[in-house]
Formats: structure tokens, sequence, C-alpha cells
């Protein structure tokens, strides 16, 4: 099969998928190959010896959170002496923003292919600033994901299960519509989440003040929905990777854990493809500056390789406002993206674009035959474990990893 | 041929370097800009493209 009519079956597993938010459970019980000593984290494969400082920050917070540690001493012992295992969420059918971690007994959200019937799986969303996937890991930030655990998911859980399943491409679609690039916005989508989800949150047999408050969570934190975007896209990854499409040459799957970026190419196996991350560049929140951001981090971009995030950014104008640019910038980097992707989203409509589809299908041969690198946009993170969020950005994926699928291919042809 | 080009009105497309287009613009000729520039590749990665052209065969 050629290049292009193998390209051209990766689109239609893309443009086919219909995905479904099906319900929830507990990492340990539903995750494959989840178990008591597995921390699972973004990006490709890292050991504990080079994780950057939020990814660290995050370990030694789900290992507090767990109750395998009382403090920071306890837990980099504990970790130190071999007990706890590391492997990326995107081995074991998962995704998570920033740090992206993952510990047994998290709540995480199921979504299902309903076109290819594969399960995917996310965590919830914190919130902003002080959070365990920005590297923070304070009393009050394990006291949140307690409060996630024991209060709001088991309300989200039987909310959820009542509807029937969520058409989450749906909400994704309209959200476009509405001004998210459904990576670094995504204040519609959480809004249509929770206008979906209401009825039956008020039909669920729960504590009314506890309902209030996971209300509450999702009105105040816009970017809530991100996750189930992210657990969306890694659906259609997936999908496409167990069709094993032999000379095709889309990305599949691209991530990065604060130290390394990775990508997956459709045509390579299970392979990683990995260069050292960059540094984004955007706008910091008061009191911090580019000395304080760590590397790019996180499974989001999972977004961008479905034609999301920096693909869509001519879609959304608040955003590329926030990260410190102009309504023509997100219009020129949509544009450029064109370039590099081999068709149009054949669902996300991007109204500027007089509902252009958005670009989707990232061709590593076009990446390298035009030197443009995926544009992503994203939060930053503190370089130091503990601290937080410092701002958001837009930042580039590594041509190196790009070049390295190549020669993988070249090699193994 | 030539000379009945020119006494239409023109719609001009430039690629590449603007001062072509801004030349024809100051003389109230409607120009579009296309931002397009040489690619910058280097050569091992001019051959590893090369080396992948077996991925075109059979189309």
């Amino acid at each position: 099969m050629g290049r292009k009519e193998a390209n051209a079956k990766v689109m239609e597993i893309i443009n086919g998928s219909e995905i479904q938010l099906i319900g929830m459970g507990i990492a340990k019980d539903v995750v494959p190959g989840m178990h008591k000593d597995l921390i699972m984290h973004a990006g490709p494969p890292i050991e504990w010896g080079r994780m950057c400082g939020p990814m660290r920050g995050a370990v030694i917070g789900a290992l507090i959170y767990e109750g395998r540690a009382e403090s920071e001493e306890a837990a980099v012992k504990l970790i130190e002496s071999g007990t706890i295992k590391f492997e990326p969420n995107h081995e074991h059918q998962t995704v998570g923003p920033m740090a992206g971690v993952i510990s047994p007994s998290m709540p995480v959200f199921i979504m299902k292919n309903m076109t290819y019937g594969n399960l995917t799986f996310s965590n919830i969303n914190e919130g902003a600033g002080k959070a365990l996937r920005f590297g923070s890991y304070g009393e009050d930030v394990v006291n949140r994901l307690h409060w996630i655990r024991d209060s709001m998911y088991p309300i989200l859980k039987d909310a959820i299960a009542l509807s029937g399943g969520i058409d989450i491409r749906t909400i994704v679609t309209q959200a476009l519509q509405m001004g998210d690039d459904n990576h670094n916005r995504n204040k519609a989508s959480t809004a249509l989440f929770l206008r979906e989800l209401s009825k039956y949150l008020v039909m669920i047999e729960q504590p009314k003040e506890e309902v209030y408050k996971v209300c509450e969570h999702l009105e105040k934190i816009d970017m809530f929905n991100v996750n189930l975007v992210m657990a969306m896209c890694k659906a259609i990854s997936d999908a496409v990777m167990n069709a094993n499409i032999e000379g095709s040459t889309i990305v599949t799957v691209m991530s990065r854990n604060g130290t390394d970026f990775g990508i997956k190419v459709s045509g390579t196996g299970n392979n990683w493809f990995t260069a050292p991350a960059n540094i984004p560049d955007g706008l910091y929140f008061p009191g911090y500056s580019e000395k304080d951001a760590a590397p790019d981090i996180g499974d989001s971009c999972i977004t961008e390789t479905y034609g999301l995030g920096g693909f869509s950014l001519a879609a959304a104008p608040a955003i590329v406002q926030f990260i410190g640019g102009s309504y023509q910038d997100g219009v020129n980097i949509t544009n450029e993206m064109y370039e590099i992707t081999v068709a149009e989203s054949s669902f996300l409509k991007i109204p500027n674009l007089d509902f252009k589809g958005s670009p989707v299908g990232i061709d590593i041969i076009k990446v390298l035959k035009t030197g443009i690198q995926p544009t992503i946009t994203t939060g930053m993170a503190h370089k130091d474990p503990g601290v937080g969020q410092v701002g958001a950005g837009i930042v580039k994926a590594p041509m190196k990893c790009f070049e390295e699928a190549a020669k993988y291919m070249v090699e193994n042809r | 041929m030539l000379s009945n080009l020119f006494q239409e009105e023109l719609d001009i497309i430039n690629v590449g370097l603007e001062g072509f287009g801004s030349d024809l613009n100051s003389q109230d000729f409607k120009v579009t800009q296309v931002d397009w520039r040489v690619p910058n590749i280097s050569d091992e990665t001019k051959l590893l493209l090369k080396q992948l052209s077996f991925l075109d065969e059979g189309e």
C-alpha cells in the first residue's frame, strides 16, 4: 500500500470515530496494567532520576495522596528504594494533562470509541494554579484530591451512568464554534458538559450540598473539560494504532514529560521518537518569568495531534490574547498547520475560516519537507517541584522527533 | 498577446519577497502577497526524504 492510500485509511478512522464518555472508575480497577506500586505519568518513558521538577512534585504528591508516604522526604526514600514503578499513561490507554501523574486510587473517566470499540481513560481536572499536575503537593492540593475521590467522583459517576453515555465529540465540535481551541481554552466545552449533565445531577441519590459543590467546581474551572477532550483524542489515536496501517506517515501521538518530547507514528508500531522538550513562549503570571518555567510537559498535545489546540487557534481569539498574541497570529498558525497535515477535519469546522475543517493528520514527510514544526498551545509549570503553574503560551514540537521517526522507517523498510 | 494583457485589469499574486509586490502596489496595482520561504531543511533531511520515497511506490 502506498503512503497516500495508507494515510487515507488513517483519516477514515480519525474522521469516522464517534466518541462517548461511558462511565468512571478507580484507576486500579479499570485501567489495564495499573497496580498498587505503579505511578503513571505524561509523555514518553522516564525514570525518577531524569524527571523535571513539576513531575517529581506530582509523584511526591501522589504518594502522599495514596498514603504511601507522609512527607516529601519519605516519598523520595520510597521511590529511591525501587518499589515504585513509572510508566507512561499512553502505554495504558490513558492520558493526563501537564505532569499527568495518575496513581492507583485516583478516579478516572472512561471514554469509548463507539466506532472501533476501544476504551481510554483520563483523570479529573483539579483546577488552576497550585495543582498536582503542575507539581504542587501541599496539604491543600492533597486534600482537594481526596475530596475529588471521596465526594466528586461518586456524584459524577452516578450522573454519567444515568445519562447512558455523553457524546463528547459533539460537545467538542460545538465548543470549537464557541471560541474554544479545546486545549488551552475549554470554557465553552465545560459549560456544554455541565449543561448535558445537569438534568442527571438533579436526579441522582446523593447529598444535595455535595452535588452543589461539584457544580461549583465545574463552574469555576474553565479547563475541566480538557481531560475529556484528551481522552477523546486518545480514543481516536488508539484506534489508529490498533489498525496498524503499514506505510502510513501520520503522527498518532505527541506528548512530553517535561524532559523529553515524544511522538509515535502510525506506520512504525509502538515506538517513541524523542528529543529534548522545548521551553514554551508566552505570558507569565505576575512575579514569574521565563527563568521560572519548566520545559514543555503533558499528554495534552494529543489535542493538536487531532486538529485541536494550536491547529484550531483561528477559532479561539480569546486564548490567543491569553497567551500573548493577536487574532491574526491565531489565523496564521492554523493556516501554517494545513501545510503539514493531509486533510481537513470532517467535523471540526472553524467558523472564521468560512467553516473550513481544521488541519488534521500530521504527516512526518510534510513536516520534514517544509521545516514547519507543529504548534502547540500549553500551560507552563514552574521548574521546581511544589510551586505550580506560572503561565501559558505556545511551543513547537522538536524537529528531531520527526527525523528520528523517518530514520526508523528507512532502517526498517 | 502580451500588450493586450497589460491593457486589462491585473490580479497579481506575489510569492515570497515582498519588495516586488510593494513596488507594483505603489503603482496602484492590486497585489495579493503569499508568505512563502524556501524550506530551511538540512542536507541530512533531504537525504532522508529521498530514502523515504519507497513509501510512495505502488501509487
